[in-house]
């Protein structure tokens, strides 16, 4: 028994009593190589489960909704005091260069044992600090994962003077606490509140991803499991006072969960899906994949009424389908999502009343001699830029980051790439500092001409695909980029590097500005 | 009953269980820390080897599991 290796959860485990096997260990550095074998999961359900059609915002009557909606904006000019931009363009106009960023640091899955924090860094380049993480906020507890977070407000709730954008929502998926953090004072974030685990299982709930900040100063949180961690998901509501919280949908509405983002004046919520916390927690098997225990659909939600009104299947190359990005036009039906595992991008829109996905960008697989088949490019993270103009988004395989015209949504053109880190990047290192992981996450300058990404997709994957970074930490990288070109320029002088802390080296994941960003703020 | 916890670089922490009750907790009573996460035995972060005696898995939000009848009237 001594020599069998088993794989054992320490926190429900009891003491003595009969020895349960649970699952042989995962030999996670074997898997690159056996990874993605056979991508041969059927989907016998129909493309659309129900075809619904939403007669208040079809395509007939969105003239007249989009009268409706001016007429009742009208007075934007004059009401505005709250939080945020009162269109993508003034968040164009009126931003200014970042000066701080708030990025997630992670040491799960390393060899430190500390908390997970958040850092502030500065990315002023008038700074004396200038690309040092100036402070970190360490979570009260060790083992959170911190992964995605948000904000209280953001520029849906441009109306309500009240408010004002100042607390970051930090959820740990692997953890399910919910921190509050407050920015009062940019360069030093602190944490006021936390929400326990046992609190959020209560609602049946675990696994908080994205968060949200709706009209109205409520948050909303997509949770991936129920409070075993297996499905189904859904979604937890923080009230605007931070303190009190509900369940938004009705169990059982959707079974997996991952993104969303919603679209205010067409009533509608997309929400994506990735798997139950107990498929993707511990690693990725691809007997799971054959199993059918990954996501590969898109729901559509009513808005208002917290019903799914239509699941759009993308089939077998829309595996996996993480981050769901509508155009930030208030007025927009269009946006898209990164099918990761099958390593393609899908635009979907409303037409007629329903809504469609198509595949518009296929990234094909690259031999490496490590691998018995092609790697996948593995899309991990997209975002759309304040302008609607591009599709950025990061091949974390591969090593590339990418950026598509999308001014044609149907018909993405390819405008530049930069090819770094990953499995196949020509650039290996930045500033002498070796990249032992792709690009990941990314996050642009409301004004379209900074790109910024880091390296940690999550902590057990990353120590599957790129193991180097649990010793060497994450990078933050950063692009210039030309909007009216179209082009992408590596800024071989920035560099922030996670592998230099005094706890020891930390996986970098979200990044944030305090002053909204391409992938939080929604219109209304 | 005691219970050593061995880490990958040889060191070790022996801490006393009780019966019936997690070995996390066991371990956070005498300020031992070792990797873990969802405490539902969900995550795997605490995974690791069984090198001796016996353990049992439970996860705790199990025995209360909603059934999907009564989901409906949730």
């Amino acid at each position: 028994m001594d020599d069998r290796i088993t794989r054992m959860s320490i926190t429900g485990h009891v003491v003595s009593l009969t020895l349960a096997v649970i699952r042989v260990f995962l030999c996670i550095r074997c898997l690159p190589s056996k990874a993605f074998l056979r991508v041969t999961v059927t989907h016998p359900r129909e493309r659309n489960r129900v075809g619904k059609d939403m007669s208040d915002t079809n395509s007939h009557s969105y003239s007249a909704h989009h009268e409706q909606s001016h007429s009742q904006h009208a007075d934007h000019a004059h009401d505005h005091e709250g939080p945020g931009y009162l269109t993508p363009q003034a968040a164009i106009e009126e931003s200014e260069h970042e000066r701080i960023a708030y990025v997630l640091g992670l040491h799960v899955g390393t060899k430190t044992d500390e908390p997970d924090f958040v850092a502030a860094v500065d990315v002023d380049p008038d700074s004396e600090t200038y690309q040092e993480i100036v402070h970190r906020e360490m979570m009260p507890s060790i083992g959170d994962e911190l992964h995605h977070f948000g904000w209280n407000a953001c520029s849906s709730s441009c109306h309500i003077g009240e408010l004002e954008r100042r607390y970051l929502i930090v959820p740990g998926n692997r953890s399910s606490r919910i921190h509050i953090v407050d920015t009062e004072t940019r360069e030093q974030p602190e944490i006021v509140r936390t929400i326990e685990p046992e609190d959020v299982h209560e609602l049946d709930l675990s696994a908080p991803h994205t968060v949200h900040c709706p009209v109205g100063g409520s948050v909303m949180l997509s949770m991936l499991g129920d409070a075993d961690g297996d499905l189904p998901g859904g979604f937890f509501q923080l009230n605007e006072n931070l303190e009190d919280y509900e369940r938004w949908d009705q169990p059982g509405e959707i079974e997996m969960n991952y993104d969303f983002w919603y679209q205010p004046r067409h009533n509608v919520m997309v929400s994506s899906e990735w798997a139950a916390p107990s498929t993707y927690q511990p690693g990725f098997d691809m007997d799971d994949v054959e199993a059918g225990n990954y996501g590969h659909q898109l729901h559509f939600w009513n808005w208002s009424d917290r019903t799914v009104e239509q699941t759009v299947d993308l089939g077998e190359e829309g595996m996996v389908p993480l981050e769901v990005r509508f155009l930030h036009s208030p007025v927009s039906t269009h946006g898209f999502v990164n099918a990761a595992l099958s390593s393609n991008i899908f635009h979907f829109w409303k037409e007629d009343g329903e809504w469609m996905a198509e595949k518009v960008i296929d990234f094909e697989g690259r031999d490496h001699d490590d691998w018995d088949m092609p790697v996948p490019a593995l899309p991990t993270d997209i975002l759309i830029s304040m302008d609607d103009r591009y599709l950025i988004g990061s091949n974390w395989l591969h090593g590339e980051i990418w950026m598509y015209d999308i001014s044609d949504p149907a018909n993405p053109r390819h405008a530049d790439s930069i090819s770094i880190g990953g499995y196949f990047g020509e650039i290996r290192a930045v500033q002498d500092r070796e990249l032992v992981a792709g690009p990941q996450m990314v996050q642009m300058s409301l004004d379209g001409e900074r790109l910024y990404w880091t390296t940690s997709l999550y902590s057990t994957w990353d120590n599957q695909f790129f193991p180097e970074e649990a010793d060497r930490g994450s990078v933050m990288l950063k692009a210039d980029v030309n909007p009216r070109r179209g082009t992408l320029t590596l800024d071989e002088d920035f560099l922030v590097d996670f592998g230099e802390l005094p706890k020891g080296p930390a996986r970098a994941h979200e990044i944030r500005w305090p002053d909204g960003d391409c992938t939080s703020d929604v219109w209304k | 009953m005691h219970v050593e916890l061995v880490r990958a670089d040889g060191r070790s922490d022996t801490v006393t269980a009780n019966p019936g009750k997690p070995i996390l907790d066991a371990a956070e009573r005498a300020s031992v820390t070792i990797p873990y996460g969802c405490r539902t035995g969900a995550c795997s972060t605490c995974t690791g080897k069984l090198r001796v005696g016996k353990v049992e898995h439970v996860r705790p939000h199990e025995r209360s599991k909603i059934t999907s009848f009564e989901r409906v009237s949730y």
